[in-house]
């Protein structure tokens, strides 16, 4: 029997135009609820049929989720405020150029003009196997497909698989750890803040999701505070193609020198687990030591301990220690810059 | 001649639409309706013709230029890389291609293919591809996204082409067809300035992306065989 792919499965579109709204929606359909941000991750999976919502709620009507705004300490941008917005507004470039960095280098400018900064954190996994519809763990199954011995696994985790081998592919995510932003979440109890890094799961906690926002939760803001706005930023990611393509891995780091060495430090990484790893022992170890070539070695190799790799993505291990190095060391990324018609 | 959807002589005269010439020649038959076919047409032709036969004005002929053996062309393919040898990224920063085609009769018509087609080598070499999962026989990179073909930043800003324009002997108007040659240079050239600049042994393959180069560079010999480039 041919499986249709083209047909989007029929499902009750609904489009409210507040959060209490939104949130009321998906509280009243849980399990059956979808939600759409930008639809850069939904329509792959609609127009596949793998997933079939009964309900999908469009987020996009609702103002409050959009724009950049000022806090007291800091900035807080919609969850719903484009990938180009984030990459064009005049104060996250000034203040907060790593998520700028970070953004510019998602997808192409096509998908960046449609995708949100809530929905490149909140998207799902791009494993193929997952992603083609295999039952696998993530999909509710029972195997893994990607870690059997003759599964194709190029792209996959080399820390903290558990069953799942899985990565996380926001290239925003990272940035925003090293930033230490909070993530601003309503729920049926109200609101609730967290942590960048404590937004993100690995499949030990639940396996069928990379984040933890539970059916009827709704991730409304990202708060940048000011502690690190101005200081030194790494970022870079390494890719197959320049351009329209997910991290093979990414790194990203805000760092302040000064002439005693490295005062203080955030660094995380993604495309190496589940969920975007923040560094903490390289952060420990290299905390005032000097920005130099001998202590991005150091870093680099504790980046790495424990990796385990699998059977194509062993090249992962020492592309990570050496984005750590050079996140570290000072070292100069690539100097290929895109053409962009300037 | 024809002109404005009719059929007239020359100078001027009696004239008829496009349907009556169709009609006229059904009714003369033979070669005016396909019913008889020049001797000298190819056996596929002759086959095409008849199945053509009788329904309107059809004409099928065969050039007889005199011809001593068969034609092809050739392009030789220059690149020149980059490689960051701590993240196996390369990045392709000069391209020329040089095509032996005969006469170029269309210059930018020629550019266009000769360069179009070695962005499609270009495109075999740096990664795109198909990649099965060999335990149950399926597709995994169904996805551009996943096989990847080549974007125009992936290829010099200023690729350059050329030609040589020597007129071929052999052919009616002296040019030849281009299309697939700089297929395989676009893609060999990149292979063989990879080969260049990290080892031989390593890059018999294609494509390479950072995996490959970065496993190799690590163990300091080949880690993926050749016949298992798509993973």
């Amino acid at each position: 029997m041919a499986v249709i792919r083209d047909v989007m499965p029929a499902f009750d579109l609904v489009q409210p135009n507040s959060i209490a709204d939104a949130q009321k929606l998906l509280e009243e359909h849980g399990e059956n609820g979808w939600v759409l941000a930008g639809g850069m991750d939904s329509f792959d999976w609609l127009k596949d049929r793998i997933k079939k919502p009964k309900v999908v709620v469009d987020l996009s009507g609702i103002g409050e989720l959009k724009g950049v705004r000022a806090t007291a300490d800091g900035i807080e941008i919609g969850a719903m405020t484009t990938l180009t917005e984030v990459v064009q507004h005049p104060v996250i470039r000034e203040k907060y150029r790593l998520l700028a960095e970070s953004a510019e280098l998602v997808a192409s400018p096509q998908i960046r003009n449609q995708a949100t900064l809530g929905g490149n954190v909140s998207q799902d996994a791009r494993c193929w196997y997952y992603r083609a519809g295999w039952p696998c763990y993530r999909a509710g199954g029972n195997i893994c497909y990607a870690d059997a011995p003759e599964g194709r696994n190029r792209e996959h985790a080399i820390l903290h698989a558990d069953r799942c081998v899985a990565v996380n592919p926001s290239d925003s995510a990272p940035a925003l750890i090293a930033l230490d932003a909070k993530f601003v979440l309503h729920t049926s109890q109200g609101e609730r803040v967290v942590d960048a890094e404590d937004y993100f799961i690995g499949p030990e906690i639940d396996i069928t999701r990379l984040h933890i926002l539970q059916p009827g939760n709704l991730l409304t803001a990202i708060r940048i505070p000011s502690t690190w706005a101005g200081t030194r930023f790494y970022f870079e990611k390494v890719r197959d193609r320049n351009v329209w393509d997910f991290p093979l891995l990414n790194v990203a780091s805000a760092m302040v020198v000064s002439n005693s060495g490295i005062e203080r430090i955030r660094i995380a990484v993604n495309g190496a687990a589940a969920r975007p790893l923040r560094l903490k022992a390289v952060e420990d170890a290299v905390r005032g030591k000097p920005s130099s070539p001998a202590t991005g070695e150091i870093a680099g190799e504790l980046a790495v301990q424990g990796a385990v790799p699998l059977q194509f993505n062993a090249y992962k291990i020492p592309l990570m220690r050496n984005l750590v190095k050079r996140a570290i060391g000072g070292v100069e990324e690539a100097t290929w810059i895109p053409y962009n018609g300037q | 001649m024809v002109a404005n959807e009719r059929v007239s002589r020359k100078g001027g005269g009696a004239s008829m639409t496009l349907a009556q010439a169709a009609q006229y020649a059904i009714q003369l038959g033979g070669i005016y309706d396909g019913h008889e076919a020049s001797v000298d047409l190819n056996r596929v032709t002759k086959a095409s013709l008849a199945a053509l036969a009788g329904q309107g004005l059809v004409a099928a002929a065969k050039d007889n230029y005199p011809r001593d053996g068969t034609t092809f062309s050739y392009v030789a393919s220059f690149a020149e890389i980059e490689v960051d040898e701590e993240t196996g990224k390369y990045y392709i920063v000069d391209f020329l291609a040089y095509a032996d085609v005969g006469s170029v009769i269309h210059p930018r018509a020629l550019g266009g293919q000769v360069l179009g087609r070695s962005v499609l080598g270009i495109g075999h070499a740096i990664g795109q591809k198909w990649v099965y999962d060999p335990h149950y026989g399926a597709m995994l990179s169904t996805r551009f996204y996943q096989n990847k073909p080549p974007t125009i930043l992936d290829v010099p800003v200023d690729m350059q082409w050329a030609a040589l324009d020597i007129p071929d002997p052999e052919t009616p108007v002296g040019a030849r067809g281009v299309g697939e040659p700089p297929v395989g240079g676009g893609c060999a050239s990149i292979l063989n300035a990879l080969s260049d600049a990290l080892g031989d042994e390593i890059f018999r393959r294609a494509p390479v992306n950072a995996d490959t180069i970065l496993t190799s560079l690590e163990a300091g010999h080949p880690m993926q065989h050749p016949l298992m480039a798509h993973i």
